[in-house]
């Protein structure tokens, strides 16, 4: 859908050379995305505001999987990069920096995702991710409005 | 709930802001107590005739955004299908980014819910004689051959 002629898609491949749908949304916020980001703050003092202006640019899949260039609203083509970039699971006990967070639902869709930045001192891992189209947070992993009972992770085969 | 006006949809849009898939936002409004609400208090066709209104209108506040979606969740739950396909039809589908996607996903997973009236004619006789109830089961001995 070209919402007004304000969206486009993008080249973006995956390793093997495989287009990924995506589009960038350059409309600008919109009255009242302001007004959320003041509510889940409230909602969720402990984490953290990286951004403080909502964007439509890229959500978070375009965070972890396109360097915030534009969206990627579709599970398989979340799937798909995680296969076609050489993405490995790792166990909770081994997550590091740089990994990648993924929220599945129970019937395998995936909600959200994020990137690894620390892990605390209670052993829980700390991301950084984009909230739908609203701002960057720095959370812990259960601290936001996506399902966190599912989550794996992943590093990208170097 | 008595008219469209008096309903909030400060909840949902919160819910539409935070989706990073229309399905996250689809998933989200199916458990929405606001869409099983307009659903029990208006008709099919009062969904869609507000619907069509709320859609001449172009969005402005992240509420007027979100409206579309709830009522097309709303149209979902109905018995009636009819509602929901011509919710297709509507005009300035574009404006609303995953309008199209929502109902297209809506009407494919389409599944009535209405609830089926089976009358079985009762049986033309009883078998009085016996039965498998347990409690109307009998004691038959037989007498030990002299």
């Amino acid at each position: 859908v070209d919402l007004l002629g304000q969206t486009e898609e993008l080249a973006l491949h995956t390793r093997r050379g495989n287009q990924i749908k995506n589009e960038i949304n350059r409309e600008g916020p919109r009255y009242g995305d302001a007004l959320v980001i003041r509510d889940l703050q409230k909602k969720y003092p402990n984490s953290r505001s990286r951004t403080k202006e909502p964007s439509r640019k890229y959500n978070c899949h375009g965070l972890c999987f396109a360097a915030r260039r534009t969206t990627i609203i579709e599970t398989p083509e979340v799937k798909r990069i995680l296969l076609e970039d050489d993405y490995i699971e790792i166990g909770l006990s081994g997550v590091l920096p740089g990994d990648i967070a993924v929220y599945y639902t129970i019937d395998g869709d995936i909600d959200h995702s994020g990137m690894v930045i620390e892990i605390n001192e209670l052993k829980v891992p700390v991301i950084v991710s984009k909230w739908g189209t609203l701002n960057e947070v720095i959370h812990q992993i259960p601290q936001c409005s996506y399902d966190a009972s599912n989550v794996k992770y992943y590093r990208i085969i170097t | 709930m008595k008219t469209f006006s008096e309903i909030s949809f400060k909840d949902a849009a919160q819910t539409y802001a935070l989706a990073n898939t229309p399905l996250y936002l689809l998933r989200k409004l199916h458990r929405d107590p606001l869409v099983h609400e307009i659903h029990a208090s208006f008709s099919g066709s009062q969904i869609l005739a507000e619907l069509e209104r709320v859609m001449l209108v172009p969005p402005n506040t992240s509420e007027d955004y979100v409206r579309p979606y709830v009522y097309l969740v709303a149209l979902a739950l109905l018995d009636d299908i009819t509602p929901l396909k011509k919710a297709s039809q509507l005009p300035n589908r574009e404006k609303w980014e995953w309008f199209s996607y929502f109902q297209n996903v809506l009407y494919e997973t389409y599944a009535a819910t209405s609830t089926l009236s089976i009358q079985i004619p009762a049986r033309p006789s009883i078998d009085l004689t016996r039965t498998d109830t347990p409690a109307e089961w009998n004691e038959i001995t037989i007498p030990k051959a002299s």
